[in-house]
């Protein structure tokens, strides 16, 4: 959840570099697991 | 081809032209280094009715429904723009004073409320909102906002008329209603459901509850931890 209240945040704020940035992490991680 | 084929076939060509220009204008295109990177927003995993499906599909389902189109048009600067930013300026447009607090500015001043994506196209409907009838027959919230309590007031009336016996109007009103309760569900962060549930086998939850439980989480972990304080 806490990621969603980053990017959220972030955007909001207009911080794009740091909205893009955690966003291709969190992709990162999502690809080493498995949806339900 | 002679100049009697070619008058013949002039139509179909400007059609044809017309369709690739509008296909390539929706068309997703990879994000700009420099911009916000809506495509791979839209690869975030999500639940919605009952299903695991990437926030792309939620954002141009929800927007096909209220818009009639899977990309939204600013007439203001004749461009198409994603699905993916739609529903992104939607989620930090707060309309709850709660989830103010993740998003203070709104996202810059509540973008999504001026996006012309809510299609009306009954004259009567549109004349006791207040609007005129125009090209594309888009209009946005910010245009009929003083109309709101009309539209839930008269939502609730036709809910108590079988079927059969509403009028277009009603039906067009309805469907109105509707449409906005998707966009406000999304702004209100009830929908989509994002937050993996810790517990096996449960389903993901929407934004709102899981920040309103980690909120009441910390209330308590204050109020049985006194030394938490003290650190």
């Amino acid at each position: 959840m806490k990621v969603y209240l980053d990017l959220l945040n972030r955007y909001d704020a207009g911080d794009k570099d740091g909205f893009n940035k955690k966003l291709a992490e969190h992709l990162a991680r999502l690809d080493k697991q498995s949806l339900p | 081809m002679n100049t009697n084929n070619l008058h013949k076939y002039l139509p179909h060509i400007a059609v044809g032209i017309a369709v690739l220009y509008v296909g390539f204008q929706m068309w997703p295109r990879a994000d700009a280094a420099n911009e916000f990177h809506y495509h791979d927003f839209g690869l975030l995993p999500v639940l919605d009715g009952g299903r695991y499906k990437p926030m792309d599909t939620v954002a141009r389902n929800n927007l096909m429904i209220i818009t009639h189109r899977q990309a939204y048009y600013d007439a203001d600067t004749g461009e198409y723009h994603s699905a993916n930013k739609w529903l992104l300026d939607v989620m930090t447009s707060p309309a709850d004073p709660d989830m103010k607090a993740i998003c203070p500015n709104g996202a810059r001043t509540h973008p999504a409320w001026d996006y012309k994506v809510f299609r009306i196209e009954n004259d009567e409907l549109l004349r006791e909102l207040g609007l005129k009838m125009r090209d594309r027959l888009r209009y946005s919230i910010n245009e009929f906002n003083h109309k709101i309590g009309f539209i839930e007031a008269n939502a609730y009336r036709i809910r108590n008329v079988p079927g059969k016996d509403r009028s277009l109007f009603d039906v067009k009103l309805i469907e109105l209603y509707e449409h906005l309760h998707l966009c406000i569900e999304v702004s209100r962060m009830y929908a989509p459901r994002v937050v993996p549930d810790p517990e096996p086998n449960q389903p993901w939850k929407p934004l709102r509850v899981a920040f309103s439980e980690m909120i009441e989480k910390e209330r308590e972990g204050e109020a049985v931890d006194p030394m938490r304080r003290r650190r």
